[in-house]
């Protein structure tokens, strides 16, 4: 099932594992601008035209509640239950194209249930190994239940709710233990437990349960005068914005440790941290995840193909062609040239054996996946996956191939169809091109206006077929990939996918829309006017230093919208 | 139990038609002690008739691929399994609800606001040409109705879904029931998660339900607590959310006291066989078939 693809692309498999990278130091201005050596540092000030002002503008902070893949992740961190009990929990809400959208995620009756049994099972799991905890070691039938008991819960408390319980939050785990320990309770085999297991399943049930664990609850740092209206959020909701954008996980150890010290406040600081996450194997899962969710390239598993059309597509290969797109951008942001160019261009993929043999190109030794040259590939815009998806079962769709590109790379909202129209897909005729089959959307004038904004960004992709094979001739006839760019920052005539990559690797709206993107992920919400100064600062950063994909990750980190918050009203 | 089929079949019982007994039957429950009021022969039904509970379903299917007669033809149409029941049936067609063609979305994120009588709140879901819109602006009818008759069962509605969620998750496309304006209520796509749901507790002893039960509530009222604390810490937006949340808790709370019907006590839990290939188009019609079994069975009980 889809889901269980998402679940068990968690995994760390062998190919992620990171590789030795070059540690880069930071140096960081005193603007918060960020430097890498061998990049070039930008500094953005204000200016004519920017929509920088010396006000700190973090736009909106809505509270967030743990995503499935988020909380299977949290209890494998906090509890070592890797059971992915969110499985269960059913698809979020999505909005804008990402499933973590703050105000897009709403608990119903039944999820606030199957939240209750999801505790239940992670409690009973882990009240046989409570001294996997890390930081709690107690013997209750020595040391005293008592003892035992307050001690799990701070030390446990802490972990759960990613900052120090206060004094009054522990007195309420101490009644609820007594509560769990005077009513008892059965192990799965229905044998009673001992008195202090029962209290203290009943106190990690109720953490598990709480806002604080299930949400990601900010206050902010009091301001420091009641008309301010923005406050830089605490230490501790640092140290879990930090491991939620880039593991997508409750903070660990060390950045518990530097909260609670107090070492979370400076941009100084929060880059150097963001950088040791971002040099860890976490960090690709999250960015395979983001792109996942961009692009919508897990749909690959719900494709149908006419078997008399394209017999060569089988039922194993959208695991692979998953995979492949998954690795090919890892690859590019961990291992290769790190930069949104490359991420448009590059003339590979990774592939393994059977991949490769359905390409129809050459690869020599292994049979995992790695990287391999392919000429007429023009990087994300030519992966298999996507050219799949993005066309019907028995041809392809230069429609859907356009919208994407307008949609999804140059952030543009279409219009809907006339509500009065008829769509019906010409049918794949011999001795025909999609071109010709689709000439209709330019000549019918209540056509036009919109698909003259998608079809000439699709043809260029007609040199692949529906199951992204490459070919020159569609039905004995030679196929013209040219296309054209309309409405855009880069208009005009190109030829084929080549073409179009260099379009939009021309194009400041296309990096801006992927900057967005990215930003609309990390902050879990879509942009709103205030933003305008974070998206300007966080485009000139990445434009200047080469477009570079994990830098713009560490320039997430030293925005407004990332290091503060509004004061809270309530 | 290695043919996907099977789990349905046993979960089936015999006969397709007359579900319920046999059913319960085949979980090891009799009828004799599941409905006490129910012994003996011909008056036994009648009596059962008399004391089944009111309920009431919404089937949607999207995009205009199910055609329904223009007369009362069972026969060879989507009615046909419905023969039986034809006497005491009525066909409506060509209602128009024209609240939901105005407002915010595109035509398949509008229609979906069907059981709410409004339209869309604006917002930032995508629809299936770019348009975007909010979540449905009130509560839909049939929670209305379950607010109405259903306050006495251990669930108040049951929302499932056939693979709805497979291709965009939850969004305005996939949500027909509403609690109110902006709470959406998720289907349960999944007929294993929602057969845990709804019969977890058969076959386990009396005194274990009641200690479960026991605990939930010392657990869901601290769990009320720390809702209840964040209340005034929080921005109104927070807030909102916070008490959806609450309000969630505070039903589920409330509904672990009422009557749990066959669940517990009296049957034995059945294997329920390897899993099916929930995302795969061809099991969709097998899906929804082991959907609608499973919230038959659950009908039978308060």
């Amino acid at each position: 099932m889809r889901h269980g693809a998402r679940m068990k692309n968690q995994r760390v498999s062998p190919h992620t594992v990171l590789r030795p990278l070059a540690i880069l130091t930071l140096l960081l201005g005193c603007d918060g601008s960020i430097e890498v050596p061998s990049v070039k540092p930008i500094a953005v000030k204000p200016g004519a035209g920017s929509a920088c002002t010396t006000a700190i503008e973090p736009g909106p902070a809505p509270i967030r509640r743990l995503t499935r893949q988020e909380y299977n992740r949290t209890v494998r961190d906090l509890a070592g239950d890797a059971t992915n009990p969110a499985a269960e929990f059913g698809a979020e809400e999505e909005s804008l194209g990402f499933s973590n959208n703050a105000s897009a995620l709403v608990t119903s009756s039944a999820l606030a249930e199957k939240y209750l049994t999801a505790a239940e099972g992670i409690a009973a799991r882990l009240s046989s190994k409570l001294n996997r905890v890390s930081g709690y070691d107690c013997a209750p039938s020595t040391q005293g239940e008592d003892v035992c008991a307050a001690r799990f819960i701070d030390t446990f408390g802490l972990r759960v709710f990613r900052r120090p319980l206060t004094t009054d939050e522990k007195q309420g785990f101490l009644g609820l233990f007594a509560e769990g320990r005077r009513l008892g309770a059965l192990d799965s085999n229905g044998k009673p437990l001992d008195a202090f297991t029962a209290g203290i399943e009943l106190v990690i049930v109720g953490a598990l349960q709480s806002p604080e664990f299930l949400y990601r609850v900010e206050l902010g740092k009091p301001p420091s005068s009641p008309s301010e209206n923005a406050v830089p959020v605490s230490d501790f909701e640092m140290a879990s914005r930090l491991s939620y954008l880039l593991w997508g996980t409750m903070p660990d150890e060390a950045l518990l440790t530097a909260a609670g010290q107090g070492r979370l406040s400076t941009p100084d600081e929060i880059g150097r941290q963001a950088q040791r996450l971002l040099d860890a194997p976490q960090a690709r899962e999250t960015v395979r995840e983001f792109h996942r969710q961009w692009l919508d390239f897990d749909r690959i598993h719900n494709v149908s193909k006419a078997q008399s059309v394209y017999p060569s597509w089988s039922a194993a290969l959208p695991d692979l062609m998953e995979e492949e797109t998954a690795s090919f951008i890892e690859h590019v942001v961990f291992d290769g040239e790190g930069s949104w160019d490359a991420l448009l261009t590059a003339p590979y993929s990774m592939l393994n054996p059977t991949l490769a043999a359905f390409y129809g190109v050459p690869m020599t030794g292994g049979t995992q996946f790695q990287r391999v040259d392919m000429a007429q590939r023009s990087g994300l815009l030519t992966q298999g996956a996507l050219l799949t998806i993005n066309a019907h079962s028995n041809q392809t769709s230069p429609v859907h191939r356009g919208k994407v590109i307008r949609e999804s790379f140059l952030c543009d909202t279409l219009s809907p169809p006339p509500k009065d129209v008829v769509i019906n897909v010409p049918e794949p005729r011999p001795a025909t091109t999609a071109r010709e089959r689709f000439a209709a959307h330019s000549s019918n004038p209540s056509c036009s206006g919109c698909h003259t904004l998608m079809d000439p960004l699709g043809f260029p992709f007609e040199k692949f077929d529906g199951i992204g094979l490459y070919r020159t001739t569609e039905n004995g006839h030679p196929i013209d990939d040219s296309g054209e760019v309309n409405a855009s920052d880069v208009p005009g005539a190109f030829n084929g996918v080549a073409g179009l990559a260099s379009k939009l690797t021309a194009s400041p709206k296309a990096r801006g829309c992927y900057v967005k993107q990215w930003f609309r992920f990390a902050s879990g919400r879509g942009e709103t006017a205030r933003d305008a100064c974070s998206l300007e600062r966080l485009d000139a950063q990445f434009n200047g230093n080469g477009r570079n994909i994990k830098h713009l990750l560490l320039s997430l980190t030293q925005t407004d919208a990332f290091r503060y918050r509004p004061t809270v009203t309530p | 139990m290695s043919s996907p089929l099977s789990r349905r079949s046993l979960l089936r019982g015999v006969g397709g038609a007359a579900l319920t007994l046999p059913l319960l039957e085949s979980l090891g429950c009799t009828g004799e002690k599941q409905r006490p009021e129910s012994r003996g022969g011909s008056t036994a039904t009648a009596k059962q008739a008399l004391t089944f509970p009111k309920r009431i379903i919404f089937f949607y299917t999207p995009n205009g691929n199910l055609f329904l007669p223009d007369t009362m033809s069972f026969s060879g149409t989507v009615l046909e399994p419905l023969t039986p029941y034809k006497e005491k049936a009525v066909l409506i067609k060509g209602l128009d609800l024209s609240a939901n063609d105005f407002g915010p979305g595109e035509p398949h994120q509008q229609g979906m606001a069907l059981l709410t009588g409004r339209h869309l709140n604006t917002g930032t879901q995508v629809g299936g040409d770019g348009t975007v819109s909010g979540w449905a602006a009130g509560i839909s009818v049939d929670q209305l109705i379950g607010d109405a008759i259903g306050q006495a069962s251990r669930f108040k509605t049951l929302n499932v879904g056939v693979q709805s969620t497979q291709y965009g998750g939850t969004e305005v496309r996939t949500v027909l029931s509403y609690a109110g304006n902006d709470r959406p209520i998720a289907n349960e796509t999944s007929p294993y998660a929602l057969y845990n749901r709804l019969f977890s507790q058969l076959g386990v002893d009396l005194n274990a339900i009641n200690l479960e039960r026991n605990r939930r509530h010392s657990v869901l009222s601290f769990v009320k607590a720390r809702y209840a604390a964040l209340h005034s810490k929080v921005s109104a937006q927070d807030r909102q959310k916070l008490e959806q949340h609450l309000e969630s808790v505070n039903e589920i709370d409330r509904r672990l006291d009422n009557p749990s019907g066959i669940a517990g006590g009296f049957c034995s839990q059945p294997n329920i066989g390897t899993t099916l290939n929930l995302t795969d188009p061809a099991n969709y019609g097998l899906i929804g078939a082991a959907q609608m079994d499973l919230v038959s069975m659950r009908w039978r009980a308060t």
